[in-house]
Formats: structure tokens, C-alpha cells, sequence
């Protein structure tokens, strides 16, 4: 499928062995003496049906969660892939999952769940990122390359590794079932690339700023919220949602930690409906999917600016 | 510094807040207090429960709920893993786990340059079709899964499992989820469809930052696209390449949602990594103390990985 560019590259390798005019050269693409130009012919042809493949591969999912989750559960056997709004019976409405789920479900509750859950983690890990950031990008202090280390180093530690010390923990704490034990477990997760990824920035910002706003009577702590903080809203926005999304992707923490009806936010809430009812509600999995696909990718084309100078800027990102 | 601090006294001690003084006189001190939030919601929630639960409960029979009074047994737990009863799943578990890495990983890589590829040269509406190939990338894992479980049945609706039968023989019964050669596969499609989004925006970046003008030379030299490709596009992405494949390397290890979503580790055992098999040793059998050695034989064969990195990130900072 996505081989598509790389195939068609070898074809025309081959095709040029098959050319004795060409040979102990490679194919020249540029000439119209072979009959086929690389610039011409085989590279507009190439290009869309490459992007043609890539965009139907990567967004038929998408479509198939969607279109099946506006059909009766017969209709998903027999009309699989049926355009929703050719197969979409109004009559048939009240049986529909989008209708029904919300009492069957405790949807309502799993998606304010989420909300919560993701909204916390996001503001936790972003005002304590911001600060430390700072810290490692602009000031000097004692043992700043031991924390500098211990600080990003959990960068890439398997969360799964984790599960069973925290899940200890949020016990000892008593704060299993509870919004602020899912927080502050996805924040600890989230806050090494958001230091790191902040640190970066901080650092490409001009020298001399802080010394010129002091210069111009304000103070250190000012020169900080009046001066640095305005110029790293991009930055800041990247972190935002990068954490936002970690927190609502996320499935092993919230399953151990939210394990009640009430405290489970989508992923866990999915895998609790796959195991029940897999068949019979076929439809309820596909609202429900769709549903927790859909915040997250609407998040991603409004605010792709940001959420790609996040990715490129660190490297790297847990997810 | 010192100028600095003249500069400020000119203002005088009474445009300065009671906290900006306390900063002025403990210089040193303050980027340790603006690390404050960070350093304790990490020691709290990781460094503290990673050396004291996880490294002694592997010491312990603790199951829940507990079953015996005095927990400790030494070395059992490790015993277990690496040469008692515990030994077969290990093994499997950790050669299943090296064969997906090898699998996604170099997938992963080869789909993302290809779409990063494409996506680098003039189209109409490209911002959108870049946007789409993030598509697998915004979606939850266990969302992706799910939606590919349910593509990978035998049935009228499992659209993949519909166009791979007639050229492979897979089960009607139990589709290409619940049959073993074809698990794993089924883990690698949902995997690679979710996953390869971030390696493309790395290799997008990667791509576009070429100088355009390399290519013309090349052009005017007589390469074509293949020797244009292999001898200034690979270059420039090398270091790139090196940098994504380790991190996400760590990532794939440790990964249980997708592997969860689509197969729950089965059938049987079959696609049991190493990250499901200690989420499911402790979190379905509730044996934690063996969970967590198991985790910790594991954390051993990661963390040399995550040293390496931490130093290649950290070298150019003093």
C-alpha cells in the first residue's frame, strides 16, 4: 500500500536494466529519449496514486467506525460498508446506539470523566513543566545535571512497569476510583517530555531578555510572567494538548486506578464493552469508539500547528 | 551577574517584592524552587513507589487479596520467571517480543518515509491530506484496536479478514484475531496504522528542512530520483532515523493497549509481550509479587536503552 512510492521506484530501476541505451547509468529520468520521463510521466502518476492509497488506508477506519455506528445491529451484517446516509433508516432511530448508549451506558459519565481527567492533567503539567523548564534552560543552581537527568529520564520508562508500584500507591494513598489519582499519575508520565520539550524552547529565546526587562524595572519573578510567559504561548499550547492527549489515550493507568463505573474514563470503558457484549451491541462499539476517536482528531486538525511543532521539537513523544 | 544585581539596585529595596528578595539573597536556591512541583509530583509518584513498591514487592508473595502472613520469600519470585514454572511463558513471551519489535519497527519506518515522501511535494489541498495521515496517530490505541478487531473477524463486517482469506488460509472460526500465526498480525496492522504517524511528522520535518538547492545540483549532475533519494534525502534523515527508531523501540516494548485491544495476549498465550504479560500477571491473575519481578527482569533489559539516550540528549548540556 504505502510501498506504492517505493514499488514504483524499483519498476522503473528495472525498466531502465531492460534499456541497453542507458546502461552502466542509471535511468535517465529526465530525458524523453526513453520514452517515459521520470518528472513527466511516472512521478505525477506515482504521487497521487500514493496519496490516493495513504489517505484512504488512513482514514477508512475512521469511516467504518462512523458509518456502522448509525446502523442497526442487522445492518452491520449485511451492509457492512453501506454510505450511512444511504443505509440509515429514521424509523429505526430508537434502537440506533448514538440514542440508546447513554442509558445502556454509563457513557455520559465516562466521557466527563475523561474531560476531567485530561483537562486536569493538562493545566498540572503544564504549570509545573513551565517552571522547571525554566529552571534547567535559564538559571544556575547546585546538582542541575543530576535533576536535569532524573527529570527527562522517565521519559522513556514502559508505563507498564510502573503500574503495579502505583497502583500500590494510589491504595496506600486511598486514592484509587478518584479524578486526582488518575491526575497525578498522568501528569508524573507526561512531565518528562514536557520539561524537555519546554526546556528547548526556553533555551532558543534571546539571552539578554531578562536582563533588559529588569533593565526596564521589572522585576525577576515580572521579567518571568510579563516577559518569558507571553512568548511561549505556542509552546505552552503544544504542551497543553500533547498532555491532554496522553491523559485521554491513555488505557493501563486509568484501568487501575478508575476500576468503578464512575471514575473510568473512555479507553478501559471500550475494553469493558468489547468483553461483554461483543456481538450483540456490535453497534454500541462503534458509537462508542467513534466517540473517543472523534476528540482527539478534531483536537489534531483545529490545532495541528501546534501539536506538530510539539512533536518535531522534542523528537520524540509518548504515545 | 554582577551587573545584573547593580543594575537592579538602582531601583532600590523597596520596588522589590518580600519573595524577590528572599531570591536575591539565595540566588543559587531559586531554580531549585521553581523545580519544585515538578520534582515532587515525580518523587511521589514514580522514584518513591518504583524503589520502595516495585523493588520489594518482587521480594514478596503478595497476591490480592493477600493470602499468607508473612510475605517475604527472598528470591522466589525471580526463581519463578527465569527457571521454575514461569520459564516457558518468559521465554516465548520475550522472543514474541523481539519478533514484533523487528516487525513494527522497520514497518513503522518504511510507511513513514514513504508518506512523508509523498506529502513533501506540491499537491493541491495538502495541508489536509498531511492532517490525514495523522489521522491513526490522534486516535486512542485502544480505540484503533478495537475498530481493527472488529475489521479482523470472520464475518460479513470484517472487511480485512474478507480481503486476506482468499489469498491466505485463515480460520473462519475465530477470524485472524483468535487463530495464531494471524494474532500477531493482526496486533502489527492496527500497530503500524496507529503508530507510523509520529515517525512521518519527524520525517516530514526531516524532509522539508533539505536545502532545495541539493537537489537541483544533483539534477543538473544527471541523478535520478532513486540516486537523488539515496544520496541526499537518507543522509540528511540519518541521524534523524537513529534518534526515532530508538525511542520508539523503548515505546513498542512496553505497549499493552493495542496488543490488549485487539487480542487480550491470546490465543492462549501467543501474543503475550512482555508489557501484556506483566499487566496481565497483575492486574487479571492479581499475582503482583511476580508481576513485579517480572518487571523488574524487564526494567534490567530497558533501562542500558534509556541510559543511552538520556546521554545523547543530555551531551550538549552543562
Amino acid at each position: 500500500m504505502n510501498d506504492e512510492s517505493i514499488q514504483t521506484g524499483d519498476t522503473t530501476t528495472r525498466a531502465d536494466g531492460g534499456t541497453p541505451a542507458v546502461d552502466r547509468r542509471e535511468f535517465d529520468f529526465e530525458s524523453s529519449e526513453n520514452g517515459l520521463n521520470w518528472e513527466q510521466h511516472i512521478k505525477p502518476v506515482a504521487k497521487y496514486v500514493s496519496l490516493a492509497v495513504l489517505v484512504a488506508v488512513m482514514l477508512f477506519p475512521v469511516y467504518y467506525a462512523f458509518a456502522n455506528s448509525l446502523k442497526t445491529p442487522e445492518q452491520i451484517f449485511t451492509s457492512p460498508l453501506g454510505i450511512p446516509w444511504v443505509t440509515f433508516d429514521p424509523a429505526a432511530w430508537s434502537e440506533m446506539a448514538w440514542n440508546t448508549m447513554w442509558e445502556a451506558f454509563p457513557f455520559v459519565e465516562y466521557t466527563l470523566a475523561t474531560f476531567i481527567v485530561s483537562v486536569g492533567t493538562a493545566g498540572l503539567a503544564t504549570v509545573s513543566a513551565v517552571f522547571a523548564a525554566y529552571a534547567f534552560a535559564r538559571l544556575d543552581f547546585p546538582l542541575k545535571n543530576t535533576l536535569f537527568v532524573l527529570s527527562v529520564a522517565g521519559f522513556l520508562f514502559p508505563v507498564v512497569l510502573l503500574a503495579i508500584p502505583i497502583f500500590v500507591l494510589m491504595q496506600q494513598l486511598g486514592l484509587l476510583n478518584t479524578y486526582l489519582g488518575m491526575i497525578l499519575a498522568f501528569t508524573a508520565f507526561t512531565l518528562p517530555y514536557n520539561v524537555w520539550l519546554l526546556r528547548g524552547f526556553f533555551e532558543d529565546l534571546p539571552d539578554n531578555l531578562e536582563e533588559s526587562a529588569r533593565v526596564d524595572g521589572c522585576t525577576q519573578i515580572g521579567a518571568f510572567f510579563r516577559v518569558i510567559l507571553p512568548l511561549s504561548r505556542p509552546a505552552l499550547a503544544s504542551v497543553f494538548l500533547l498532555a491532554f492527549l496522553l491523559a485521554w489515550h491513555n488505557y493501563v493507568m486509568a484501568f487501575i486506578i478508575g476500576s468503578d463505573e464512575l471514575h473510568t474514563t473512555l479507553a478501559p470503558a471500550l475494553i469493558e464493552l468489547k468483553g461483554t457484549f461483543f456481538v450483540a451491541n456490535f453497534h454500541y462499539i462503534m458509537a462508542a469508539t467513534f466517540l473517543t476517536m472523534l476528540v482527539p482528531m478534531l483536537m489534531y486538525m483545529y490545532l495541528q500547528k501546534y501539536l506538530v511543532e510539539g512533536l518535531t521539537s522534542g523528537g520524540g513523544v509518548k504515545g | 551577574m554582577a551587573t545584573i544585581e547593580q543594575d537592579d539596585d538602582r531601583f532600590g529595596a523597596s520596588q522589590r517584592s518580600f519573595l524577590d528578595r528572599i531570591l536575591e539573597e539565595y540566588g543559587s536556591l531559586q531554580g531549585l524552587l521553581f523545580l519544585l512541583p515538578t520534582l515532587t509530583i515525580l518523587s511521589v509518584i514514580v522514584f518513591y513507589p518504583m524503589l520502595v513498591n516495585g523493588l520489594l514487592l518482587s521480594f514478596k508473595q503478595f497476591t490480592i487479596p493477600p493470602t499468607v502472613a508473612d510475605p517475604w520469600v527472598g528470591l522466589e519470585n525471580y526463581k519463578y520467571w527465569l527457571i521454575g514454572g514461569g520459564q516457558a511463558l518468559f521465554v516465548f513471551s520475550l522472543k514474541m517480543t523481539l519478533l514484533y519489535e523487528f516487525v513494527v519497527i522497520p514497518l513503522d519506518l518504511v510507511v513513514a518515509l514513504a508518506a512523508a515522501l509523498v506529502m513533501n511535494e506540491a499537491m493541491p489541498a495538502r495541508p489536509l491530506w498531511r492532517g490525514i495521515m495523522l489521522a491513526g496517530y490522534a486516535s486512542p490505541p485502544i480505540a484503533a484496536g478495537l475498530v481493527f478487531a472488529t475489521m479482523e473477524q470472520a464475518a460479513t463486517y470484517g472487511v480485512i479478514y474478507q480481503i486476506l482469506s482468499p489469498i491466505f488460509d485463515i480460520p473462519a472460526g475465530g477470524g485472524m484475531t483468535a487463530n495464531s500465526p494471524w494474532a500477531f498480525w493482526a496486533i502489527v496492522l492496527a500497530k503500524v496504522w496507529r503508530d507510523f504517524g509520529f515517525m512521518y511528522v519527524v520525517f516530514l520535518a526531516g524532509v522539508q528542512s533539505v536545502p532545495s538547492e541539493l537537489y537541483e545540483i544533483a539534477k543538473v549532475d544527471g541523478a535520478g530520483p532513486v540516486q537523488r533519494f539515496r544520496n541526499i534525502t537518507l543522509p540528511h534523515l540519518r541521524t534523524i532515523i537513529v534518534t526515532v527508531v530508538m525511542i520508539r523501540t523503548v515505546f513498542t516494548v512496553g505497549k499493552v493497549a493495542i496488543p490488549w485491544a485487539v487480542t487480550k495476549g491470546g490465543p492462549v498465550n501467543y501474543t503475550t509481550f512482555l508489557g501484556v504479560a506483566i499487566f496481565k500477571q497483575a492486574f487479571i491473575n492479581w499475582s503482583m509479587g511476580r508481576a513485579a519481578a517480572l518487571g523488574m527482569i524487564f526494567a534490567v533489559m530497558v533501562v542500558p536503552l534509556i541510559l543511552i539516550w538520556v546521554k545523547t540528549e543530555t551531551e550538549d548540556f552543562s
